[in-house]
């Protein structure tokens, strides 16, 4: 896998990544509860700091603030990315110390489902900006221990979101290669802010 | 998350809720197996405690330094006063138990006492635990502990208080004075729980505290071997262990994982950081935030092989034989062997003495005195420790903090105190070392 050579290359493809999570509010706050929380990312080697600030609405990304945040993770750049990837999962990275959290326990479980969610997504986002070298071929480990989806309204919903997943992968894989996802995922996004209040801050 | 569902309070809802998230994220690591069979053991002692509250059976509550085999043995339900507000701070959302401790001194109560104590009486003005049958106050681990009982009186001024006092010694006849006291607590507990005593289900759970005892000793075994394997952030968990689960299937399974994962991890033998200092952490640990022990792991390679709270001493074995066989353990495993209750009464002798064994045992470089701020025992006695230390030629590290409140020392504070200790002292003193005279393990 290219690496991330210098502060200016990780700005702009983590960095880049990050800046357009305040399009997937909605979706962001449906995972973290709406939890008001400030996440601290710092990487390293090279480095770079960023501020995931659910605190107001929408969300704000920084990358220029010294601020501690409520909780925080940090670790190698090379490391987050494959974060990022899904090749390396958050409990690996915490076990072997690859990935140091900090903060209330309680906020970070909320959290890190971020983090379960990303490598659906950060892929696609490399292959947009043209860094689809960074993907990294190999076994992608599971993310997260297999749990069931309780209550047939759950079920239901898991399927069709199944259903819409699969089928916006076919079309990009064998129809549209320049789909973009994050604007599909923002229009879901849209869309379940218009269904209901969001969660309140 | 509703709990057996049911609605909660919020602060045992967030506990609830995030160890079932952290469960579900370790179990998925065959590295976070330790760490994951005390997170499910924990919820499955939750869970019995809640499905007996909401059948109806009578709560007892107790401070800190009462191990509850007598309730257990009841088919009781115990609740140490000081649980929540510790959950909250390890397994919970640390600002619930600031909270506890906001309120208690709003309420009144001496910004000098221990936190420990000040969130276990904010957790009991919110009313967050069952009603209690009745009560039971001891005034160990520490003399701080004299203030909690006082608040659980007066909290529940109608409910019934057997009070336990246990002498400052450490020799026999203490044993049985105290073996006396729980011989006379039976019949205060079957009168206000208004449950029969059955000696031999007494014994079931002495048993089970044996093999519990026997999987710590294992654990401290494990751990002893350096390099340490399994991460430092769980060297501190007999206490917790002793305190709420001691005599308990529970407190069984937790020390089983921990054993079972210390021993795994030796045995693999695969390292994820490279160890270059060992110290004895020699008072309350950073219960705010333990992962600051990854921190201390990987960025500056210092290992917490054992500390005063998770040192488990050899005394702790109950003989099962007869009634006052097992009244007498119990008495001398309470009093000598609780952490903190074994080294925090009467003078610093042993005080002393157990952080040298444990320094020889755990080979380690250094010693760190995290002063938690309410601990007077131990800043009574500074001088004589850190004399002790100066005549065995030991490092040592000593500040101020408090284990549950991180607005007295930051994690910066902390992080740089720590930094500077052990690559100013620490590395550049086993650097000099001749090769040999000390543990070698830099570089490794």
């Amino acid at each position: 896998m290219a690496g991330l050579a210098n502060s200016q290359e990780l700005d702009l493809v983590i960095g880049g990544f990050l800046r357009r999570l305040p399009r997937l509010d909605p979706i962001i706050r449906e995972i973290t509860e709406g939890t008001p929380l400030l996440l601290k990312l710092e990487l390293k080697d090279p480095p770079l700091a960023a501020e995931i600030d659910l605190t107001c609405t929408p969300l704000v990304i920084r990358t220029d603030s010294t601020a501690a945040g409520t909780v925080g993770m940090a670790g190698r750049s090379e490391d987050f990315q494959r974060v990022l990837l899904g090749l390396l999962p958050v409990a690996k990275g915490i076990n072997e110390k690859k990935l140091l959290a900090r903060g209330s326990i309680a906020l970070l479980m909320k959290a890190v489902p971020l983090f379960y969610v990303v490598p659906y997504i950060y892929p696609s986002y490399l292959e947009s900006i043209g860094r689809a070298d960074l993907i990294e071929a190999g076994e992608y480990p599971p993310l997260h221990a297999d749990q069931p989806v309780e209550g047939i309204m759950n079920q239901i919903i898991s399927a069709l979101a199944y259903g819409a997943g699969y089928l916006m992968g076919f079309i990009k894989k064998r129809i549209a290669p320049r789909l973009d996802i994050l604007a599909a995922l923002e229009a879901m996004g849209q869309g379940l802010r218009k269904a209901g209040p969001p969660h309140q801050v | 998350m509703p709990i057996l569902g049911r609605e909660r309070a919020r602060e045992w809802e967030t506990v609830w809720a995030t160890l079932t998230r952290m469960d579900s994220l370790f179990a998925a690591d065959p590295e976070g197996r330790g760490l994951s069979g005390m997170l499910s053991n924990l919820r499955g002692f939750l869970l019995d405690k809640f499905s007996k509250s909401d059948a109806g059976q009578p709560a007892v509550w107790y401070n800190l330094g009462f191990n509850p085999e007598l309730i257990w043995a009841l088919g009781v339900v115990p609740f140490c006063v000081s649980e929540l507000a510790a959950l909250s701070s390890i397994v919970g959302d640390q600002a619930d138990t600031e909270a506890f401790i906001d309120l208690a001194e709003s309420k009144g109560y001496s910004a000098d006492c221990c936190s420990a104590d000040k969130a276990g009486i904010g957790a009991l003005l919110r009313g967050l635990y069952p009603e209690p049958a009745c009560l039971v106050g001891i005034n160990t681990p520490c003399d701080s502990q004299v203030a909690v009982v006082q608040a659980m009186a007066e909290q529940r001024n109608r409910v019934p208080l057997f009070v336990i006092d246990v002498p400052p010694y450490d020799d026999e006849r203490t044993f049985r004075q105290v073996a006396g006291q729980l011989r006379e607590l039976i019949p205060f507990l079957e009168k206000h729980t208004g449950r029969r005593l059955e000696w031999d289900r007494l014994r079931k759970v002495c048993e089970t505290t044996n093999r519990t005892s026997q999987y710590l000793w294992d654990w401290m075994e494990w751990r002893s071997r350096a390099p340490t394997m399994q991460p430092s952030k769980v060297a501190a968990f007999t206490m917790v262990l002793m305190i709420g689960f001691s005599g308990s299937r529970w407190g069984l399974e937790i020390a089983r994982a921990l054993a079972e994962d210390a021993r795994r991890k030796v045995e693999t033998g695969v390292r994820y950081f490279q160890e270059k200092a060992r110290a004895i952490w020699y008072q309350d640990p950073v219960w705010w935030d333990i992962q600051i022990y990854d921190w201390m792991e990987a960025e500056l390679g210092l290992v917490i092989p054992m500390d005063i709270f998770g040192y488990y001493a050899s005394e702790a074995w109950i003989d099962t034989s007869s009634e006052e066989a097992m009244l007498f353990g119990l008495a001398r495993r309470m009093v000598n062997c609780h952490p903190m209750s074994r080294q925090f009464r009467g003078t610093m002798k042993r005080y002393i003495e157990d952080f040298m064994v444990l320094h020889e045992r755990f080979q380690a470089d250094c010693g760190i005195l995290a002063g938690h701020i309410a601990c007077k025992h131990s800043w009574g006695g500074i001088g004589l420790f850190k004399e002790a230390c100066k005549k065995a030629d030991i490092p040592l590290l000593v500040f101020e903090f408090d284990m549950f409140d991180p607005r007295i020392l930051t994690y910066k504070e902390l992080q740089f105190e720590l930094k500077r200790f052990v690559e100013e002292m620490v590395l550049p003193r086993k650097g000099r070392a001749k090769p040999g005279a000390e543990h070698g393990r830099v570089g490794e």
